[in-house]
């Protein structure tokens, strides 16, 4: 039988796996067969090399794995890291190097792109921690409560944008969003510094965690009617 | 021995080549006149072809055809192109789904990017005898709006002109490197590139020498022709007399040329006397009433501006600077609102017209390797993704992402059993699969038959550095590969391309009758287009009504023979009706209305990075 599908339906992508934390082995140069460390460029033959997919976000830019980033380290690691493997700066270069350079800038830049946005990071950081893949397009799964108080508002909001415009709708929507985003914001903190403690307390580490899960994905159902509302303006 | 790169602005209607000289300093490259632009046009006749200067002046040549403005055609389908076509007054005749510009002469078509080859090709070798050196390589410019396929044409243009096109880059970051941003300016800066016809605003982030552009918006059709047009309207509006006349396309022209010259007369006033006394029509045209009509246009830019802002996060106050490109940034409205909206510094003071091909040549130094200070991050313009049931869009990369970029996602099948499935690539933000771009689509084949749902359908988007998109799907337990490097949309792969033209071509030549009747036509039907656009533009002042009724009744005549088989009936239909219509032509060039169609057939200046 010999059947062809129009289109494909997409899967939740529990398979796609983002790289996760795997120690850097012993790597070797694959061109002069050197010992790597931990470099992105051989120290004897001054080739490129490629991250491999044990590699996570925060390796690939070489920054500290933690909730609250310093977005001008951030950029200048980006930047860094850009300068070292942006296939313009390989013009010329072998073709087994600009294959290197194309995979890792792009590697790089999904995650600047990923670490940037601090909700993004956040769902990034749970999954890393707690060693599970990142499943940014799974489908979320919110508390019967949670899910209740969203429905009343979205026909709020409804009602609000018919009646008074999209900015009244807006208005109303920013009011529950930004408390929300502050509670996640001030968790940062408290987060990075239980896991930094020499005695971790497992439990109270986890409680907070599936906390900020909570609150990122009833803020990403929000934001999904910010985006409701911008589209209809 | 270090690379020979050339930056290359290709405009709609002016093209120029510059370099970077190993000293540092950025010349536009001169032809032997020593003029710096190269009009983007290219004239067909029966003793050669001819580019540039030499083909502008054939403009009114009937015996010829003349190819203006074709960067609108570039990469499209030749339905995509309906719109412009209507401005465009050369035929252009559609080839498998694709624009192409008939040459009678040497029986041949040539499309879009053949005929940007050919400029490239005149920008080539002005570079090369400026140098004296071999020129291989070149960057290439291209409105941030353009799309993949219009990039590739653009590619592919440099390709067929001999030339290596090392990176594409966009027209309003080039401008941002020719103001020499990035070795030691750091900030965010705001490009505002407003040309003839279209506006392109671009937000570049500039630290350490790295450019990134945060987003891109704009309008491909908006720019200083339209501030003409609106303000023809007023005089139409104005003056019933003139209302009637301004149905006459020499009128119109001579109408818009007039309002062109108001325009740029009040930069320097605050009022115009215009008067045509041939039409009886006098007015006066004060700054603010041209302020007042051109409002709604200034509102577009600024709508493009804010979802750009947008886009980005970020607020008007967070640009540090604003860079003006394009010719009808000279006007003072645009300064203006552009200089309040931000209230930052503007960059006007590199010619609006050179700017882009100085930056184009910054890069091009980057790219020879020459030195690493700078670094151009570019991103996606438009949101890419794969069609899934229901004809939704899934999107895998989201527009403004910095590439190179490579997403990974999993799709599967609808139907038991399922062992095929169609991947079909789009570009758009749109959510409906029809309301986006198609850019390609293949077929995943030998996936086991499994129940619906449970086979494991890998795809993967990689774009490269010059933004050209490769897609791969792989089916997981078997391995099963399919992978295609998206090739340009606005026609068929180069191979089938290829075939095509060679069939094509040893068809005609095994046939005589087949090329004489082909060639027949096409002259026939550029016979008859140039004559109804003459019958359109005269009354019955020039052309007496039995003579238009003859020539009517010749243009059917002939119209019925090209439908028939027979090359030489064509042919003789169509020297008849040439003949019927040589009188009138030389009366239009006795009228004195042959000096209001002079120039006509070319859209104005200002626009040459439109």
């Amino acid at each position: 039988m010999s059947e062809t599908g129009i289109a494909a339906k997409k899967m939740t992508s529990e398979d796609l796996l983002h790289p996760d934390s795997r120690e850097p082995g012993h790597s070797i140069c694959w061109n002069c067969e050197k010992s790597l460390g931990d470099e992105d460029v051989c120290p004897s033959c001054v080739r490129v090399q490629p991250f491999g997919e044990e590699r996570d976000y925060y390796r690939i830019l070489g920054l500290p794995v933690k909730l609250t980033l310093d977005p001008r380290l951030l950029v200048a690691a980006y930047h860094e890291k850009s300068r070292t493997f942006h296939p313009d700066h390989h013009v010329g270069d072998s073709e087994k190097e600009q294959e290197i350079t194309l995979a890792n800038s792009s590697l790089v830049n999904l995650a600047f792109r990923t670490l940037r946005d601090p909700f993004l990071r956040a769902h990034y950081f749970i999954s890393h921690v707690k060693g599970e893949a990142a499943r940014p397009n799974r489908k979320a799964t919110l508390p019967p409560g949670d899910l209740m108080e969203i429905m009343e508002l979205k026909e709020e909001l409804e009602s609000l944008l018919s009646a008074h415009g999209p900015q009244a709708a807006e208005q109303r929507l920013r009011s529950v969003m930004d408390p929300i985003e502050r509670d996640i914001f001030d968790s940062f903190e408290s987060i990075d510094h239980q896991l930094g403690a020499d005695e971790k307390d497992e439990a109270a580490l986890s409680r907070a965690l599936a906390t900020l899960a909570g609150r990122l994905e009833k803020r990403s159902y929000l934001q999904n009617l910010l985006r409701e509302i911008k589209e209809a303006s | 021995m270090n690379r020979t790169v050339v930056g290359i602005d290709l405009g709609t209607t002016h093209s120029l080549v510059a370099y970077r000289h190993e000293d540092g300093r950025v010349e536009v490259l001169p032809d032997r006149e020593g003029r710096l632009l190269l009009p983007s046009v290219v004239a067909l006749s029966r003793d050669g072809v001819r580019v540039g200067w030499n083909a502008r002046e054939r403009v009114n040549d009937p015996e010829t055809t003349v190819i203006y403005a074709a960067k609108r055609l570039m990469g499209r389908s030749f339905e995509e192109t309906e719109a412009e076509r209507r401005h465009l007054t050369y035929p252009i005749v559609d080839r498998n789904g694709s624009p192409a510009v008939p040459d009678p002469f040497r029986n041949r078509f040539l499309t879009p990017p053949e005929i940007g080859a050919l400029v490239l090709r005149e920008l080539r070798s002005r570079a090369e005898e400026a140098l004296s050196r071999e020129v291989t390589e070149a960057v290439i410019t291209v409105p941030a709006y353009f799309n993949d396929a219009q990039r590739q044409a653009t590619k592919d243009a440099g390709s067929l002109a001999g030339l290596n096109v090392l990176r594409i880059i966009n027209e309003p970051t080039a401008a941002a490197l020719a103001y020499g941003l990035g070795s030691g300016k750091d900030g965010l800066f705001a490009v505002f590139d407003l040309g003839g016809g279209t506006f392109d605003f671009s937000l570049l982030d500039i630290r350490k020498g790295i450019f990134e552009v945060r987003a891109t918006n704009g309008d491909t059709h908006l720019g200083g022709e339209d501030f003409d047009r609106a303000i023809v309207t007023e005089w139409l509006g104005e003056s019933p007399k003139l209302l009637s006349l301004g149905e006459r396309s020499e009128v119109r022209d001579l109408l818009r040329k007039e309002a062109e010259r108001a325009k740029i007369a009040l930069s320097s006033r605050t009022e115009v006397e215009v008067a045509i006394p041939a039409a009886g029509f006098r007015t006066t045209l004060t700054r603010a009433r041209m302020n007042e009509l051109v409002e709604p246009f200034v509102e577009r830019a600024l709508s493009c501006v804010r979802s750009a802002l947008a886009d980005s996060g970020t607020p008007p106050s967070g640009v540090d600077g604003v860079i003006l490109v394009g010719g009808s940034t000279r006007f003072l409205r645009f300064k203006e609102a552009v200089a309040t909206f931000f209230g930052k510094p503007l960059f006007d003071t590199v010619d609006p017209d050179l700017v882009v091909a100085e930056g184009a040549a910054v890069q091009a130094d980057i790219l020879s390797g020459r030195r690493k200070d700078l670094l151009l991050l570019d991103v996606t313009p438009l949101s890419l993704g794969i069609e899934t049931i229901g004809g939704v869009t899934s999107t895998l990369i989201p527009r403004n992402t910095t590439v190179p970029a490579q997403a990974k996602e999993l799709f599967t099948t609808y139907v038991d059993g399922q062992t095929n499935v169609d991947i079909h690539v789009l570009q758009g933000e749109r959510e409906m699969a029809r309301d986006n771009r198609s850019l390609a689509r293949f077929t995943l084949s030998g996936i086991p038959p499994l129940p619906a749902g449970t086979p494991r359908i890998e795809v993967t988007f990689q774009i490269d550095a010059n933004g050209i998109l490769e897609v791969t799907a792989r089916e997981q337990t078997t391995g099963q590969m399919s992978n295609v490097v998206i090739h340009p949309s606005y026609g068929l792969g180069k191979d089938d391309v290829r075939t095509l033209l060679k069939e094509a071509f040893s068809h005609a030549q095994e046939d005589f009758a087949t090329r004489l009747l082909v060639d027949a036509r096409t002259e026939a039907q550029t016979v008859i287009n140039a004559t109804i656009r003459a019958l359109e533009r005269v009354g019955s002042d020039i052309l007496p009504d039995a003579d238009r009724e003859a020539i009517s009744r010749q243009v059917e005549t002939l119209k019925k023979a090209m439908e028939g088989t027979d090359g030489r009936t064509v042919r003789d239909e169509t020297r008849l009706l040439d003949n019927l219509t040589q009188p009138l032509a030389e009366r239009l060039m006795n009228q004195s209305i042959s000096n209001a169609l002079s120039g006509m057939a070319l859209p104005k200046e200002g626009g040459s990075h439109a």
